[in-house]
């Protein structure tokens, strides 16, 4: 897994490409600071996300300050975030 | 079994304690496994994502010190039998648990089950020392 990081004002951008699994959502956590205001973070190039991922988000939107925006996941990504009822939990833009 | 129509492959490990390079060793063979038989992306991920919740769960929490994951490719369908010789535990009841816990409490973690049963057809049973836990993709 990749994460490009992109500042603009209080948004912080995280760009992630390949799989959020058990062996890098540790890296995703890590790169999450609280002093990080509004967080996207841009799933478009991500595989798949699994519960060691999951975990990772709803914990960064206890950490930051601000909001935190789940940005084009693909279906894959979407049915598990419909299957254990994420989807309600996070603000997720198609 | 028309065997003319199936594709199996196993991967053993044994360990005094089994650890997360495992997990990776697991992953890496599937993709190729996937790549060299052509299974679609969305099969692909679905199965990774099957994969990192077992066996995530097997070296964390079963002190096994055998696991073996056999892939078999059957009719164009994906599915997994996974043996480990560690603590017994049935993820099919678990998952009703989980499902139960996270209607209401909303807290990070624990999904592992739940996602196994919901995105497979699951089947466990204990034999000789081991759990078995066959998983078809759907």
């Amino acid at each position: 897994m990749e994460i490009e990081v992109k500042n603009e004002g209080a948004l912080t951008t995280f760009i992630i490409t390949g799989r959020i699994d058990t062996m890098t959502a540790p890296d995703l956590e890590n790169a999450i600071s609280t002093d990080i205001q509004d967080l996207t973070m841009d799933f478009s190039n991500v595989n798949y996300i699994s519960s060691a991922g999951l975990r990772v988000l709803l914990l960064a939107q206890k950490k930051i300050k601000g909001a935190l925006k789940i940005a084009h996941p693909n279906n894959v990504v979407l049915d598990i975030f419909k299957l254990t009822g994420l989807d309600q939990a996070l603000t997720i833009e198609d | 079994m028309d065997k003319a129509n199936t594709i199996d492959e196993v991967i053993k490990f044994s360990a005094d304690k089994l650890s997360f390079d495992m997990l990776d060793s697991c992953i890496v063979k599937f993709n190729e496994f996937a790549k060299e038989h052509e299974i679609d992306p969305k099969t692909t991920s679905v199965s990774c994502i099957i994969i990192d919740e077992v066996v995530n769960n097997i070296i964390s929490y079963s002190g096994a010190k055998n696991f073996e994951m056999r892939m078999v490719l059957e009719d164009g369908k994906v599915y997994f039998i996974f043996r480990d010789n560690g603590t017994k535990y049935d993820p099919t009841v678990d998952a009703i648990e989980e499902a139960k816990q996270h209607q209401n409490d909303g807290k990070p973690g624990g999904y592992g089950a739940s996602i196994i049963c919901t995105l497979a057809d699951t089947t466990y049973k204990y034999e000789d020392g081991y759990n078995v836990l066959e998983t078809h993709i759907k």
